[in-house]
This record gives structure tokens, C-alpha cells and sequence, in this order.
């Protein structure tokens, strides 16, 4: 079997991995990178757990081949953090008791942190409208939406605060 | 007995602590820290929205194998022969195994539960020359990776010879078609009961409505599919197991049944796990097979499920057929209650007759039934097993006394809420013997709460809405309508748990529990119960949970009982500890223990403030003469836990497409001592979510060839944010008196009526636009919306004055 | 659930990317958005021996207004047309539609024309592109042609693309300016297929006060997009008075038939079709006349 070898921007950082074509990213990530916090609950596009930006637009990683991100950058959830500190809407999902088990979090987390670079208000209408992409079997998503908004008053403090 | 008054408060909010609960036989002394009750975040999160979870599909293992599983594709047939060798000559394959492979191991597998109430028809790990449903592992392969194993998957060829399936409850309870030939019946157990004058005190009620009421199977569905790596660690001789599961002990007791080792070399480790509700129980083939395959290999062996074998081989619930009467007073007090129903069991029984015996205790509800007669039958169908998904049972008993309520209601002219006020058990009943009884033999005995002060709290809350609501939604052609239902969540019946708890010399304390989470926060929760009875931060408390080399012995979490069990031993146990520590403190400062105070990590001496010793001092101390300073306790409560609770919604129907929009959802619960309400509040919503998920969106459809229809999130459709609704609750507290810290079980409580409140307040809608309706089944779709109004809601009734 | 092992070919030009298709025919897919393929191949529904990659490919990643149509190449994804200014002033129905199009992530990925090419009976852009009426241009080493939707879809998941064919863009046509449009679907959540869906474009004869000309389309009602030219005929020339409007869309059942599935029966489906049919007509009515007024 022909393999490649492929060139990412992972989380900041430049890896290089040999893929047969037909992995999907979610599993190149998680398996050949070692980047577990990638989830996959559905491998068709429905659950939302795999969810990761590419050139910083969510995308499913299980419906794209690693080899389509070659030369690309990926964000995944163990790329939120700063520095050691929690993102807002990390810290927002944890005030907010937005996760239970945590298997569908990292796919929120990217969602939602992308939602609120593109609308940093939202209603919570429109959040429940953004994370519609995204299953999570346990918390009845209320929780969810109250991170989100919870991050989104964080970041508005954070930049009322900078001159 | 003391009572406390519900309080009614903002959603999420909890009132403050102000008067403590306390249960019969309370045997605390003050500590100065107050956790129990406190709302507190997570210490399992910072981990996890970080991706740090370890769930057991992030478990690999140098040389580790992937384990992919053949899987019958007929409902019913023979095997004729299996055809291993093109798979076995696929790239990267390592082997692959039939039945035939398997030897002696390929027998039955142990039940889940205890259950001898009739002859179980068990799985064996693959099936050997009959399969029984669409899904059945008939063989395995092992590949270097999951691509190249599903490469070999396709290559097996298996030459079935096609038996007639059995998918409808009512044909196959007819035995036309044998699923078990040995057994002569599909018809696998049965059980009745009788309270009362039984069926008999029907002849006296004013008005029998009678119903078959039909609820449609549903799935589970965690987020993580079920999974499992095993390697054999060959230097100590111990199988390690890493398992996504609700009970690692239980687990544990299987492997070492199926496998023949010693308790002490099997070793299951539940890490993280990404959901249960009650699907991760039992004994499942993919679990032996890779325990077996890794043993005998001396190789790691790693299965981890995907989500179509999430639909095929996982248990599935609820499916039921319920023929009932429900005989009443004109001014609407419940006669009797006569259900006979068919419980369906799929093609094999892994957790025995539990959900059926659950149904048949839960059909009083929160009410008086002075009479009842309950009988079920346990059917076997060519369908995946049925084994228990959260309330396992409980939504399907009240679903049967709460629909039948508005059936007459509707019948004798009578609001729906006034029917249930008419019936509600009246605080001044409690303790109220239903004249039902557990598993246990213990009588079913509701022991406290205020029932109808939380009913009308909820119609406080919701009635006034309607009209308003109505107001809006005529404007757009939508109808309004209210559905309101109650119920008691009965959990933590029979079983144990344990808590050790070890004390370290930096004065910080480990707790290790059997009963690990799938997301309930365990490590939180019984941290404040340990923190507050030891009197000690709560950040110096961790909690270790889901490793069966770390407790000897344990149950599992399933059936909302951790709090109840696991919480109790915990507080034994760290109750135990500050004994303990006291005493060896007494006996270093040369006081009596009752002089002595303890505060902040610190015990001194009363009034001599130089005279003191931290609490890490005292174990270091004990520490010189013994090897570990270690509490342990193991807690069973008598009989089960009581709580009570009200659901109210308000839906708003658009009688052109059947669309249902769920506007107000508001719940009363009484958790009895809620431990942490963040934490409580999420367990509700979020069960009550799956609840109206069964209302309205999932069923897993068969077509008549046992072909399951919809195994993609494409079309079997879990409940989505989007349409979902806002909840807001309302608490009350009545602490329970079978445990001394007033626990009740709470993670069933959303998911108990919200079936039921769904669907009539669907009808209520439709009622409201002219449409008499009553939904018979589950889940109310458009379609079923669309064909009531066709039919201007005629259903199959048949009732008599 | 993992893809069959392919041969995976990512082209840089538009003729090497031809040459595989004319090479390797009905035994490669060509891989756009992956957002329709991908779930296939892990859930190993289709086994190509070859993917041809089309995404490095240049130039058609854009949306331009070409003469009365709005062109959206091959490489534009459903969050691009959705945002797209151009279409918002030329085909306000295309952003409208595409909202309703699956969930933000996956219109990040997924295609406009892989959405066409794919021919999923209860898409929205198949619908919205057989009711504005336009052209897909193909291109094989045979040379290219265009083709209109009504010849496009020839049933379930089936299309008149042939296998050595690529599809490189999609014309809409633009409708007249102040025009009244809408989409109205019904789908079980927000971003499923939809049980039935209806588009609808209403030009307006302000002058008159009539109907001047009105398409209606229906979608998840068979395995194709349906155009119902007839039985809009009554309301041209006419004063769109609702009970009109009613009476038109009550009449569409005739034209169609839907299929008994899974997701809803024939009977339902009808039903729907009806319900939609005149939501849509009624919303572009209103549409249509608004723009009158604002215009005056
Ligand atoms: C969870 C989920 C929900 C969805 N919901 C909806 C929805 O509500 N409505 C909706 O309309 N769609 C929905 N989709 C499908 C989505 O819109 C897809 O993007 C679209 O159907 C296909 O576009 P694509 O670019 O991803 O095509 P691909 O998946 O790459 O390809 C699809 C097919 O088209 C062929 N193809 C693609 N591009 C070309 C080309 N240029 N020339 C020739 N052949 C080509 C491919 O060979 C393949 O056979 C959903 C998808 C998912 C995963
Ligand atoms: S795993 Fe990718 S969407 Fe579910
Ligand atoms: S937290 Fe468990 S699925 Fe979302």
C-alpha cells in the first residue's frame, strides 16, 4: 500500500507524518500524533465529536482524509488552552457545568469557540442554532448554551479591558 | 420524621443550606466545612475540556491488535459454514476466529444481574450455528489496525441458511416461530401480582377505559460506543482489562466466569467513559472475545466499537405492548389498575427480566391504587437484546398509569390536572405501602415527601402561561396545549457499595470507590461528602474510582444508586477516619478525644491553642507502627429510595405539518439531600432530554425481515439542541429515611415522565384546535400527528360504563 | 466504520484532473466536499478503486454574476454561497437556502455543485437551482457541454453526468430584479434533509397589481426535484388573493409522487407538499409586493 508523507500545522506546531491515503485526519491525529482529545462518535458527519478547525473553519475530521489537510493548519481541543489557562469558553463549559461524560466536548468546544469569533454576542437562540452540528447524549445541551454564553461575557470583559 | 418545605427557586439556583437535612438516624457531628450541598464545579473538567480524558478507544498498547467483528446480517437463520481464508490472506491480518476457534469458552454468558425468576436465554460470544438477530458476532479478526480488520471483515464469507424471523411481540408470543427450540415457546418467563382486590375491584368502578398502549423500542446511544483493550501482563500473570463500563466489578466477575482465572488476576479498569445510562452493563460478546483473545495471544487486543455496531450489538429498551384497564370513580379516583403486557426481550435476555419486573412495580405511580393486577410475559423477537437503558422501566410504568389517567379524565369530562389531584398520595399516607414489592422482597413503601404541595407548585408555575402562550401562537395557526404528569423515581434497591478511605502523610486523603462515573461527577460529589464528614478542604480529598486492583469489591453505577450506596460508605468511611484520627491524636497530646477540636487540617487541644498537631502530622505518627491508615465501609440500604417529582410542558403544535415545539418545560423534583445541585440539575435536564427523546424523535424500526432500518444518526434521531426547550425546576427536599445522609437516587427522575408529559401535552394541542386525539404508542411523529388529525383521533379504545 | 483502501490522486490542473477520469471512468469518484462521499466510504457503501481529489484544483473556488446568471464553481462551499454578497443581491434565495443546508461545520466543507452532482432527492440546492432555472457546465477530455437541471436529474441519487465528467460550476438564473422568493421545508431538526421542501419566485406586474410570472419547486417528494409549471399557470396574470394561492398549491398533489420511506408516508408527503407549496407561493407574494413598497 502507497503511503505519503504529509506536512500539518498542528496546534502551532509543524508535524510530519506518513499517512496512507485513506486514514481520516480524526485518526491520524489521534493515533499517529497522539492527539486523543479528538473524539469519534459517529464517523459520518452527524455527531459532531470530531470537529476540529482547519485554517480555523470547523470541519468534521472524519470526513476528510489527512492526506486533504496536507500543508494545512488544524486546531484541535488540546490547542485551546494559552499558556496553560483554560480559553473562555473552555473555562465557560467547566463554570457551567457544560459537560458530563466529555465525550462530545471537544467538538462543542471548537464549534462554539468558532461561533463566537464570527458573532462574539450571540443569543442563545443563535447558539443552539451554531451547536445543532454537534450530539451530546447527556447533558440536554441547556448547560451547553450557558458556557457559551458565559464565554462570550468573558470575552467581552477581556476586550472592554484592553486600551 | 421532620419535614421540609419545598422551596421554589430560579432554575439552577439551590436554596442555601440553612436547615439541614437530616434522616433517621443522623450520626454526624459538626464539622466546620460545609460541602454536602454545595454547588461546586467539577474537579473532572479541567481534563476533559482540554482533551485529556482517557477514554478506552485513546488506550493503545505497543503491539497491541485491532479487533473487528463479523456480524450476522440476517435476523434468524443457521449457519452452514464460515469461510475464514481469503480474510485470513487480507493484508495486515493476524487471525481470525469462529466459534469453533473459541473451544470451550464459547458458552453462555453470565447475566448482568442476579435474576432466577426464570430460565435466562443467554448469548454465547459468537454465535455457533444459529444466529438470532441482525448484528450477532459470528466471528472475529484481528489486523494490525481498524482499516485493515474491516478489510478482512468483508472478506468472510458466511453461508447462512435463512430461517423465518420473528419481529412483532404478538406473533412471536404465539410460537408459530421457535427463536430458542430447545425452550418450546418464545414466551421465555412470566410473573404476576396482585394488589387488592386485583382485577376483580373493577366491576365496582364507575367507567373502565381500556388501551393497548405500544412503546417503541429505542437505543441508548452514549456518545462513546462501547469498547475494550486487554492485554496480559505475562510477569505478574494478571489480565488487565480497560473497559468502557458502569460496572468494572461487575465485569470483572464475568471475565473471571467465562475465562476460569483467579479474582486476583483479572484486573478491569473502567478509565474514562463517555456515557452508559445503563447500556454498559452486562456482559457483552466483544468483551470476552478480546479478554480470551488477548490471553491466549499474549498480544494487547483493542475493539473499539463504532456507531453502527452501537445500533446492532448494544442493548436496546423500552419495546412493550401494554393491554390495559384502568377502572375509576365518577369523580375520577383510581378503582383498579389491570395491566397484561408483553415485555420484549430481543433475541436473548443479558440482563434477565429486570425491566419487565422494573415496568410492573413503577405502574402505581405517585397515586393510590387500592387494587392492581400486573402480569407480563418475557418474549423473545429476532431483535438486538434488551437490556436496561435509563429508567429501565420506570418511564415505561408511568407512562402506562399516567396516559390511562388522561384517558379518563378525557372520559368522565374531568381536567387532566384535577384527575391527578383527585389521586395523589396525601403526605399525611406517608409512609405509603403500595402493597408493591422490590426484587429484594422488601415492600415498596414510599417513604416521605409532599406530593400534591409539588404538583401544584408545578401548575403554579405553568397554568398561568397557557392562556398567554395561547394568545401568541392562535395569531400564527398553532395550538397550545399543557401535558402534566408525575411520578416516584424508585432507585438504589439491593446491592452494596463500598468507599475506602486512605489517609497520606502530606494530610490529604485518597478515596477509591467501585462505583466509577460515566459522566456524573463522582469524583466531585463524593470528595464533598469525604471533605465535609472528615472536616477537611475539599481539594485535599481525591477520589479514585473504576479500577478493581484499587477496591476489592464493588457494584457499579447504574439505577441512580451511587449517591445512595457509595455515598453513605464514603461518609461511613471518612466518619471512621476522623475517629481514627482523633483518637491517635488524643493519645500523642495526651488528652481525652473529647477535648480535643479539629480545624482547618488542625487538632488541638480545646482552649490550648499551642497544643496542636496537623492532621498529616497524626498520620505520619500512625504511620511509625502501621502500614497504611485506611477506613473502609461498605453501605447497603434497606429497601429503595423515594423521589418525587412533576412534569410540565407546554407545546405548541402547527396542525399543518404535525411539528411539535416544545415552549415551557418546567420540573418539580425532590432529591432528598442533593450532595451538589450544579451537578443534580445536569443529570435531570439532561435525562429529561432522552425522555423526550423517546416522545418524539427515536425508534429503532424493523422492517418484517428483522433488517433494522435506521442505524445511521441520519435517520434513527437523537434529540438536537436546536429544538430543544429551556427547563426551569423547581426543588423540593424531603431526605430519604433509608440512608442516614437522606440521599435519594436522582439520575432516573428526568427521564421517568417525560414520555408521558410529552404526548399529552400533544393532545392537549390538538384538543385545543378541535382534534380529540390519544397517542397509543411512541413516538409521536408529524405523521402520527398528521394521521390523528385525518382521523379525527379516533383510537382503538374500547371502554365500557 | 473506515474507507476501503483507494487510490488517491489529488490533480493540480483541470486537464490532468480529466485525464483521471477519462482513465479510470466508473471505477473513480471524484472527492469535492467529501461531506456526502466520506460518510459512504467509511460506512463502506461505495468501494472506489481510485479517488481523484478535486480540491487543489484552481479557479473554481468563485462566485461571479455572468451575464443573467449568478456562477458558482465547483470548489465554492455551502458557508461561501451562504455569505456570498453577490448572491444575496442576485439570488437571495440561494443564502436562505443554504442556511438550511446540514450544520455549520459541514457547510464549511461541503460543496455547491457536489450538493447538485450528489442528487439527494430532499436537498435544498438541487430544488432551488430546478426553480430558478440555469445550467451546470461539464467538462470531460471529450470536451464540455452544459446541462439544464430538468435533464440533470434523472432520479434517486441518479444524474445525466457521465463517469469521465467533471462538473466545474453552476449558473443560476438570476430572476428579475424585485422579485419575491422563498423556501419553506419541513425537517425533523434544524439542518436535517427535509421532508419535503418548496421554493418559490414570484415576479410582480406592479402596475397591475398581478402576478406576472411564478415558478414553484418541490423537493423530497419523489426522487427528484419537481418544477410544477402547470399548476402554477392559474395564478399568472392573476391577483395572488390567498384563497387563489390555496387553491393552486392544494392542486399540486397531481403532479407528484412521493414515495412511502422511512421518514414519512406518501400520503404525508402529499400533505406536506401542499402546506409548503403555499407558504412558499404566499412568502414570495409578500416578498414580491414588499419590494413594491419600499421601492415606491
Ligand atoms: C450531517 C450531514 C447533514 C447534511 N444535511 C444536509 C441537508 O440538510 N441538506 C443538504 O442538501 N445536504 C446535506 N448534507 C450533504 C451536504 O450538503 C454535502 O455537502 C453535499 O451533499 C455534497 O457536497 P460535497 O462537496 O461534500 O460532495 P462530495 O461528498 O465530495 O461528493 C458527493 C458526490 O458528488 C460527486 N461530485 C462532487 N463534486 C463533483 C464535481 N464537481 N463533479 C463531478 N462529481 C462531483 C462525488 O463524486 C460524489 O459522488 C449533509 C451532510 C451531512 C454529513
Ligand atoms: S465522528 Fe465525525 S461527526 Fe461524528
Ligand atoms: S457530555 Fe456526554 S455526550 Fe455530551
Amino acid at each position: 500500500m502507497t503511503t505519503r508523507q504529509i506536512r500539518l500545522t498542528v496546534n502551532g506546531q509543524e508535524r510530519t507524518v506518513e499517512v496512507e491515503p485513506r486514514w481520516l485526519l480524526a485518526d491520524v491525529l489521534r493515533e499517529r500524533l497522539g492527539l486523543t482529545g479528538t473524539h469519534l462518535g459517529c464517523e459520518h458527519g452527524v455527531c459532531g465529536a470530531c470537529t476540529v478547525l482547519l485554517d480555523g473553519r470547523p470541519v468534521r475530521s472524519c470526513l476528510l482524509l489527512a492526506v486533504q489537510a496536507d500543508g494545512h493548519a488544524v486546531t484541535t481541543v488540546e490547542g485551546l488552552a494559552q499558556d496553560g489557562a483554560l480559553s473562555p469558553v473552555q473555562e465557560g463549559f467547566r463554570q457551567e457545568h457544560g459537560l458530563q461524560c466529555g465525550f462530545c466536548t471537544p467538538g462543542f468546544l471548537i464549534t462554539a469557540t468558532y461561533l463566537l469569533e464570527q458573532n462574539p454576542q450571540p443569543t442563545r437562540e443563535e447558539i443552539r442554532e451554531a451547536l445543532s452540528g454537534n450530539l451530546c447524549r447527556c447533558t440536554g445541551y441547556q448547560n451547553i448554551v450557558n458556557a457559551v454564553e458565559w464565554a462570550a461575557r468573558k470575552l467581552a470583559e477581556q476586550n472592554s479591558a484592553k486600551p | 420524621m421532620k419535614r421540609f418545605r419545598g422551596s421554589v427557586d430560579k432554575p439552577g439556583l439551590w436554596p442555601r443550606k440553612g436547615g439541614r437535612l437530616s434522616g433517621r438516624g443522623a450520626c454526624r457531628f459538626a464539622t466546620q466545612v460545609e460541602y454536602i450541598g454545595q454547588r461546586r464545579t467539577r474537579v473532572e473538567d479541567a481534563r476533559l475540556v482540554q482533551g485529556q480524558g482517557r477514554y478506552v478507544s485513546d488506550v493503545a498498547w505497543p503491539g497491541q491488535l485491532v479487533m473487528a467483528v463479523v456480524r450476522s446480517t440476517h435476523a434468524h437463520a443457521r449457519i452452514r459454514a464460515i469461510d475464514g481464508s481469503e480474510a485470513l490472506r487480507s493484508r495486515g491480518v493476524f487471525g481470525v476466529y469462529t466459534a469453533r476457534d473459541l473451544g470451550g469458552l464459547n458458552r453462555p454468558m453470565p447475566m448482568g444481574i442476579v435474576d432466577t425468576s426464570f430460565e435466562p436465554a443467554l448469548q454465547t460470544p459468537l454465535a455457533a450455528d444459529k444466529v438470532r438477530y441482525v448484528g450477532e458476532p459470528v466471528a472475529v479478526v484481528l489486523a494490525e489496525d481498524r482499516y485493515l480488520a474491516e478489510d478482512a471483515v468483508e472478506k468472510v464469507r458466511v453461508d447462512y441458511e435463512p430461517l423465518e424471523p420473528v419481529i412483532d411481540l404478538d406473533e412471536a408470543a404465539a410460537d408459530r416461530v421457535l427463536i430458542h427450540e430447545a425452550r418450546g415457546s418464545n414466551v421465555l418467563g412470566g410473573f404476576e401480582h396482585t394488589v387488592g382486590a386485583g382485577e376483580a375491584a373493577l366491576a365496582t368502578a364507575d367507567l373502565v377505559v381500556e388501551e393497548v398502549l405500544r412503546i417503541g423500542r429505542v437505543s441508548g446511544q452514549p456518545m462513546e460506543p462501547r469498547g475494550v483493550v486487554a492485554r496480559y501482563d505475562a510477569e505478574q500473570g494478571v489480565l488487565e482489562v480497560y473497559l468502557g463500563t458502569q460496572s468494572a466489578h461487575g465485569a470483572k466477575g464475568h471475565l473471571v466466569a467465562m475465562l476460569g482465572l483467579p479474582p486476583e488476576k483479572v484486573r478491569v479498569i473502567a478509565p474514562d467513559v463517555g456515557g452508559g445510562f445503563g447500556v454498559k452493563m452486562g456482559a457483552y460478546p466483544e468483551d470476552i472475545l478480546a479478554a480470551y483473545l488477548a490471553l491466549t495471544l499474549g498480544r494487547p487486543v483493542k475493539w473499539a466499537g463504532d456507531r453502527l455496531e452501537e445500533f446492532l450489538a448494544t442493548n436496546q429498551e423500552r419495546e412493550a405492548l401494554h393491554r390495559v384497564k384502568l377502572g375509576v370513580q365518577r369523580d375520577g379516583r383510581i378503582v383498579a389498575l389491570v395491566d397484561r403486557f408483553l415485555q420484549d426481550c430481543g433475541a436473548y435476555t443479558p440482563m434477565g427480566s429486570l425491566i419487565a419486573h422494573t415496568t410492573a412495580i413503577n405502574l402505581a405511580g405517585a397515586y393510590r391504587v387500592p387494587n392492581l393486577y400486573v402480569s407480563y410475559q418475557l418474549v423473545a423477537t429476532n431483535k438486538v437484546p434488551v437490556g436496561p437503558y435509563r429508567g429501565a422501566g420506570r418511564p415505561q410504568g408511568h407512562f402506562v398509569i399516567e396516559r390511562m389517567l388522561d384517558r379518563a379524565a378525557d372520559r368522565l369530562g374531568l381536567s387532566r390536572i384535577e384527575i391527578r389531584r383527585r389521586n395523589l398520595i396525601p403526605p399525611e399516607a406517608m409512609p405509603y405501602d403500595t402493597g408493591l414489592v422490590l426484587r429484594t422482597g422488601d415492600p415498596i413503601a414510599y417513604d416521605t415527601g409532599n406530593f400534591p404541595e409539588g404538583f401544584e407548585s408545578l401548575v403554579a408555575a405553568l397554568e398561568p402561561r397557557l392562556e398567554e402562550r395561547r394568545r401568541a401562537a392562535g395569531r400564527q395557526g398553532r395550538w397550545v396545549g399543557l401535558g402534566v404528569a408525575n411520578y416516584v423515581e424508585i432507585s438504589a434497591a439491593g446491592g452494596f457499595e463500598g468507599a475506602i478511605v486512605e489517609a497520606r502523610p502530606d494530610g490529604t486523603f485518597l478515596v477509591f470507590t467501585g462505583a466509577a462515573a460515566q459522566g456524573q461527577g463522582h469524583r466531585t460529589t463524593l470528595a464533598q461528602v469525604v471533605a465535609e464528614r472528615l472536616g477537611v478542604p475539599f481539594e485535599s480529598v481525591t477520589v479514585v474510582e473504576g479500577d478493581t486492583a484499587l477496591i476489592a469489591r464493588g457494584v457499579g453505577t447504574f439505577s441512580s444508586r451511587t449517591m445512595v450506596m457509595a455515598g453513605n460508605a464514603a461518609s461511613q468511611a471518612a466518619t471512621a477516619m476522623r475517629q481514627e484520627l482523633l483518637a491517635a491524636a488524643a493519645k500523642e497530646l495526651e488528652v481525652a478525644v473529647e477535648d480535643l477540636e479539629w480545624e482547618a487540617g488542625r487538632i488541638r487541644v480545646r482552649g490550648v491553642p499551642a497544643s496542636a498537631l496537623t492532621v498529616g502530622e497524626v498520620v505520619q505518627r500512625l504511620l511509625q507502627s502501621q502500614e497504611r491508615v485506611r477506613t473502609e465501609a461498605y453501605f447497603s440500604a434497606k429497601g429503595a429510595t423515594y423521589g418525587f417529582g412533576s412534569h410540565g410542558v407546554i407545546v405548541e403544535v402547527d396542525p399543518a405539518t404535525g411539528g411539535v415545539s416544545l415552549r415551557d418545560y418546567v420540573m418539580v423534583h425532590d432529591g432528598g439531600q442533593v450532595i451538589n445541585p450544579l451537578l443534580a440539575d445536569g443529570q435531570i435536564i439532561g435525562a429529561a432530554v432522552q425522555g423526550i427523546g423517546t416522545a418524539l424523535y427515536e425508534e429503532i424500526r424493523y422492517d418484517p425481515q428483522g433488517q433494522p432500518l435506521n442505524t445511521t444518526y441520519l435517520d434513527y434521531l437523537l434529540p438536537g439542541s436546536a429544538e430543544m426547550p429551556e427547563f426551569e425546576l423547581i426543588h423540593q427536599r424531603y431526605a430519604a429515611t433509608n440512608n442516614p445522609e437522606g440521599f435519594k437516587g436522582l439520575g432516573e427522575a428526568g427521564i421517568i415522565p417525560s414520555m408521558a408529559v410529552v404526548l399529552s401535552a400533544v393532545e392537549d394541542a390538538l384538543a385545543a384546535g378541535g382534534v380529540p386525539a390519544f397517542f397509543a404508542a411512541t413516538p409521536v411523529t408529524p405523521e402520527a400527528i398528521f394521521a390523528a388529525m385525518n382521523q379525527g383521533g379516533v383510537s382503538h379504545e374500547a371502554a365500557s360504563v | 466504520m473506515k474507507p476501503p483502501a483507494f487510490e488517491y490522486y489529488c490533480p493540480e490542473t483541470l486537464d490532468e484532473a480529466l485525464g483521471l477520469l477519462a482513465q479510470y471512468g466508473a471505477e473513480a469518484k471524484v472527492l469535492a466536499g467529501g461531506q456526502s462521499l466520506m460518510p459512504m466510504l467509511n460506512m463502506r457503501l461505495s468501494h472506489p478503486g481510485v479517488v481523484i481529489d478535486i480540491n487543489r484544483l484552481p479557479d473554481l473556488n468563485r462566485v461571479t454574476v455572468e451575464g443573467t446568471s449568478l456562477q458558482v464553481g465547483a470548489l465554492v462551499r455551502h458557508a461561501e454561497l451562504e455569505h456570498s454578497a453577490l448572491a444575496a443581491t442576485h439570488c437571495p434565495i440561494l443564502p436562505a437556502a443554504e442556511r438550511l443546508v446540514a450544520h455549520l461545520a459541514i457547510r464549511q466543507r461541503g460543496t455547491v455543485v457536489g450538493s447538485l452532482v450528489h442528487a439527494d432527492p430532499a436537498a435544498e440546492l438541487p430544488l432551488v437551482w430546478l426553480t430558478l432555472g440555469g445550467e451546470l457546465e461539464v467538462r470531460s477530455t471529450r470536451g464540455s457541454r452544459t446541462i439544464a437541471p430538468e435533464a440533470f436529474y434523472l432520479g434517486y441519487f441518479m444524474t445525466d453526468l457521465a463517469p469521465d465528467e467533471l462538473a466545474v460550476a453552476v449558473r443560476f438564473e438570476r430572476p428579475a430584479a424585485g422579485h419575491g422568493w422563498a423556501i419553506e421545508e419541513f425537517a425533523r431538526r434544524s439542518g436535517d434533509f427535509a421532508l419535503c421542501a418548496a421554493a418559490a419566485v414570484v415576479e410582480w406586474d406592479a402596475a397591475r397589481g398581478v402576478v406576472q410570472g411564478v415558478r414553484l419547486g418541490l423537493g423530497g417528494v419523489g426522487g427528484a426535484p419537481v418544477r410544477l409549471d402547470q399548476a402554477v399557470a392559474p395564478l399568472v396574470g392573476a391577483v395572488p388573493e390567498a384563497e387563489l394561492v390555496r387553491e393552486v398549491a392544494r392542486g399540486v398533489g397531481q403532479y407528484l409522487d412521493p414515495p412511502d420511506d422511512l421518514h414519512a408516508s406518501r400520503a404525508f408527503r402529499l400533505h406536506l407538499a401542499e402546506v409548503l407549496s403555499e407558504r412558499a407561493l404566499r412568502a414570495a407574494v409578500r416578498r414580491a409586493q414588499a419590494k413594491e413598497v419600499q421601492g415606491a
